[in-house]
């Protein structure tokens, strides 16, 4: 693999660089006070450079294209799909996290068959669409579909594509090695931008020709042949097409090594070498772990693939193909890919102050929590699900959750106190009731000495405030 | 690959240490900054090994191991980073240990020690145990696979020992290491099978 360097890194690329081929007209017609706040916003990756309307004027055509290079991400943004649902695969700027931040989280697509009786592939599309869990302010849901062939036959493939695309938005990935499979896949939803997988070095010009015709993205495949890969993707380039996305094979078992040094060293090939042919998302398929299962119990089956899932989404995959669709897998996955892709340049708390839920009055409860955001947000999220009338200060507890603020001193009686005053919930209710985290239960006496409220406490988990409310509260 | 392979060499380390000291070896309790520091004298006289534990902040982590350098051997030192569960800020976890590893394998010598995690933890988050509306179970289920998906998670950051609570969490935590060192290759041509598997 031969690299091109140069690229300016994104942590020292400066506002300045960016400012320079601005057009500094200070119109403010994309919303910043002037061309300089938009510069800073660009290198942070807030606004993107197609929202400044001078710059997309005739003149400025050559600056346009030199940011556009300039910032560059590199593992290209490949989109599949049409409309609102339409997914972005990759677009990542850096290897670790810690570096920037990701973009563009991992596109999760469940599977279906042209074999499956129609029933069961409304019931899987079905339930694709309703996977949604609300965590910490976020709604965690699922992305595609993906079509595999496994009948082998051409028709059977289009009806199935066809009734697939007739039932739902989310973007498709048509999966079959056979290029006339795949174009009858293609004619049944011509103009919904699917993925195609696979093109391997036996198939690859029959199945450029379709991702030209039809202006659909693929993949390149090459299992376990990182060099072959690449040599895969250059010859895809050269013959016109751009969106590629990488697939270097997800072996469960034997070869879990092999796979996720395969997908480490086609990142770190993009992101330290500048290598570009690395420089594509790469797609993972922990539904191999499905292929020969014998007699194995299905929960078995669905335990492997889903922390096979997981590995890869720490380790760079930007989209998966899985079978097993229970909440139960998808779920702890869900939640860490939120996690891998939440930014971490962002500050760990929240503001302080008074929060107001429902429709409180004064008699209603008052609940306190500390300013850590995942701490916070899991309250706040109880007291909206379960619709409740409350009112909940937020103390400054420097970010720390409520039993490590305790035991740390961040969280003290003190800041308790003052936050009852400078809230000015004493002018909302009536009653003069504190109801505390069960964890802050130590510092309960100071708290009624400091405040001259009576303290209640609460329970240990915010996931049991209603039935608290049913047993104990009174104002 | 820089994260399995640096967990290698450093496991290598750990384990030498435990043989070494065979049924004397122990951990002892959380060194907190910047109390019990004295407690090193015991630890070295009796050819212990301490875990150095700071809450999720690399400066705290070089400053503990500094200290502890006036007592004990480079060897006699594994790190708790601390460790929060998947959703309740395995992020900042995994950031923090990521960057420790890398920091060793790059030369900073403050950080070149092994890591523990207390993975139990990740019982901290609700969804590992709290009955949930029926999508979401069974929770018998649900639950050591939040153990595992955290602990697997670490583990790519370089974690070296694990503290673990659920047996079918450890089984596949130890089934995937061992899959990772068994030195055994892909088989590339079965790969494709999945396309028209029948599951």
């Amino acid at each position: 693999m031969s690299g091109k360097k140069g690229r300016v890194g994104v942590k020292e690329l400066s506002p300045i660089d960016v400012y320079k081929l601005l057009p500094k007209t200070n119109c403010k017609e994309c919303g910043q006070e002037n061309c300089m706040a938009f510069a800073t916003k660009i290198v942070n990756r807030e606004v993107n450079i197609d929202q400044c309307p001078p710059l997309l004027k005739k003149e400025h055509e050559k600056a346009y294209k030199q940011l556009k290079e300039m910032l560059k991400p590199a593992i290209k943004e490949v989109v599949v799909g049409v409309g609102e649902k339409a997914v972005k695969l990759g677009g990542k700027l850096v290897m670790y996290r810690h570096e920037f931040t990701y973009f563009n989280p991992t596109a999760i697509a469940i599977d279906v068959t042209d074999e499956m009786p129609e029933e069961e592939v409304l019931k899987r599309i079905k339930s694709t669409e309703k996977f949604s869990y609300e965590y910490i302010g976020y709604i965690l849901k699922l992305d595609m579909i993906a079509v595999r062939s496994t009948s082998g036959d051409a028709e059977k493939f289009k009806a199935t594509v066809k009734k697939v695309s007739e039932n739902t938005n989310l973007p498709l990935i048509l999966c079959t090695l056979n290029s006339n499979i795949a174009e009858a896949g293609l004619m049944a939803a011509p103009k919904a931008r699917p993925l195609l997988y696979a093109a391997n070095m036996e198939n690859w010009k029959e199945m450029a020709e379709l991702a030209l015709m039809y202006n659909c993205p693929i993949v390149a495949s090459a299992p376990n042949d990182l060099n072959m890969l690449v040599t895969l993707a250059q010859t895809l380039q050269d013959y016109g097409v751009q969106d590629i996305v990488l697939d270097p094979g997800t072996f469960a078992n034997e070869g879990m090594a092999d796979t996720l040094n395969n997908f480490t060293m086609l990142r770190r090939a993009a992101c330290k070498a500048g290598e570009e042919l690395a420089g594509f998302p790469l797609l993972g398929v922990p539904m191999v772990a499905w292929v020969g299962k014998g007699d194995a119990a299905d929960e078995i089956i669905k335990w492997r693939e889903a922390y096979l899932a997981g590995m890869l989404i720490v380790r760079y995959a930007d989209v998966l193909i899985m079978h097993g669709a229970d909440g139960w897998s998808l779920l702890p996955n869900a939640v860490l890919r939120q996690n891998i892709y939440t930014d971490p340049r962002k500050p760990v708390a929240v503001d302080p102050g008074l929060k107001v839920f429902g429709t409180p009055d004064e008699n209603s409860p008052v609940f306190f929590t500390t300013n850590f955001a995942l701490t916070y947000y899991t309250v706040a999220s109880d007291l909206e699900s379960s619709k409740l009338n409350a009112y909940l200060i937020v103390v400054d507890a420097e970010g720390s959750a409520v039993d490590s603020g305790v035991a740390g001193r961040k969280l003290t009686a003190e800041k308790v106190a003052d936050s009852i005053k400078t809230t000015g919930i004493e002018g909302k209710v009536k009653h003069r009731k504190l109801i505390i985290p069960g964890k802050a239960s130590r510092i309960s006496g100071e708290i009624e000495e400091l405040s001259g409220w009576k303290v209640q406490v609460g329970p240990r988990d915010s996931s049991e405030i209603p039935k608290y409310l049913i047993e104990k509260w009174q104002p | 690959m820089i994260t399995i392979s640096g967990a290698i060499i450093s496991r290598r380390g750990l384990r030498n240490a435990f043989e070494q000291r065979l049924a004397q070896t122990c951990f002892t309790g959380s060194e907190r900054l910047p109390g019990c520091i004295q407690r090193m004298e015991f630890v070295k006289k009796n050819g212990h090994v301490a875990l150095s534990f700071t809450p999720m902040d690399l400066n705290l982590a070089r400053e503990l191991n500094r200290r502890l350098y006036d007592y004990l051997g480079r060897e006699d030192i594994v790190m708790d980073l601390t460790t929060a569960a998947l959703g309740y800020g395995l992020d900042y976890a995994f950031t923090n240990m990521e960057r420790a590893r890398i920091g060793g394998l790059m030369g900073d010598a403050e950080l070149a020690h092994p890591m523990s995690s207390g993975t139990t933890n990740a019982w901290a988050a609700r969804e590992a145990w709290l009955k949930m509306s029926s999508e979401w179970e069974p929770r018998e289920l649900r639950g050591p696979l939040w153990e595992v998906t955290t602990a697997l998670t670490l583990l790519l950051a370089g974690v070296d020992l694990f503290m673990m609570m659920h047996p079918a969490a450890v089984k596949t935590l130890k089934d995937v290491t061992r899959q990772l060192v068994s030195g055994k290759k892909a088989d590339a041509s079965s790969f494709v099978d999945w396309i028209s598997a029948k599951p």
